[in-house]
């Protein structure tokens, strides 16, 4: 298996262990802004690896980059602090 | 044992090789993304006005359905991404091959949908039953329209692919139309939980 496929394989398992584990998290922590938190942080995650791995720009010119890795950390914090805080 | 795929299977430097696809595709990705995220935004922001309406709106969607939408997408991103490394190492059958797979698991996607929908629909629920439906059923079903748009452009690849057309190493088209599906399920990724998740 070649090294990118190891990489991609390995970001799809990663996916999917966030997004089984986001929802386990929204049944057993009770505290609102704790799982808010923590789910946040998942899609964090989650949006990462699709913006490095699968979209390719982990090696696309820096500036494309740190605009989508903007994107996917911003918007869920915003979301995030609006659901828990506003 | 000698590796059998070309140099292209190392992973080159950070910001060292151009952007996938074509420049005004990812402005219409930007595009889109930032309509979205006013979307989401406006979703969570509302949701405070609601408290009560959004726990229960939330209460009466399938959160196995959204489970199911998003394995789908995941993963149909995925053999996407794999069909983009068969291509670059040359091996265009497999590139056939998982670009199938990935429309595919984008029907899954598409099923699930509609019969969410139809079940919610059966239950009494429309975008005029209150302010929680009407955002839920108008952002899914615009990010569904986005899906469907994905799939002709996959489907469309596909055929190009067959035909060859990738062949000579001229990839852009390809890594556009890539690029967009990988958007798609970034998109979903964000609206899962926002709509399904948390409470």
């Amino acid at each position: 298996m070649s090294e990118l496929t190891i990489k991609a394989t390995n970001s799809w398992l990663s996916l999917i262990s966030l997004t089984l584990l986001s929802l386990a998290i929204s049944e057993w922590v009770k505290n609102p802004a704790v799982m808010t938190l923590l789910i946040v942080l998942a899609v964090i995650l989650k949006g990462r690896s699709i913006v490095d791995i699968f979209m390719g720009l982990n090696t696309a010119p820096v500036v494309w980059r740190r605009l989508l890795l903007g994107y996917v950390m911003v918007v869920p914090a915003i979301i995030g602090v609006v659901m828990v805080w506003l | 044992m000698l590796n059998e795929y070309p140099i292209t299977d190392i992973t080159p430097e950070s910001g060292s090789e151009a952007l996938p696809g074509d420049f005004a595709m990812w402005l219409f990705i930007l595009m889109e993304l930032t309509v979205f995220a006013i979307f989401f935004i406006s979703f969570a922001t509302t949701q405070n006005f609601y408290p009560d309406m959004f726990g229960a709106g939330k209460a009466s969607l399938h959160s196995l359905a959204g489970l199911i939408c998003t394995l789908a997408l995941i993963t149909s991103s995925y053999f996407v991404a794999l069909a983009g490394i068969r291509l670059r190492q040359g091996h265009q059958s497999h590139c056939s091959m998982f670009l199938a797979a990935a429309l595919m698991a984008a029907t899954v996607y598409l099923t699930t949908k509609f019969w969410e929908y139809s079940q919610l629909i059966e239950a009494g629920y429309n975008l005029s039953t209150n302010t929680f439906y009407t955002l839920y059923f108008f952002i899914t079903f615009f990010h569904l329209m986005h899906v469907v748009l994905g799939m002709v452009i996959l489907g469309y690849m596909l055929h190009r692919t067959r035909q060859g057309a990738y062949a000579s190493g001229e990839h852009s088209g390809f890594e556009s139309g890539a690029s967009y599906w990988h958007m798609v399920d970034l998109v979903w990724i964000i609206l899962f939980p926002i709509i399904y998740v948390i409470q």
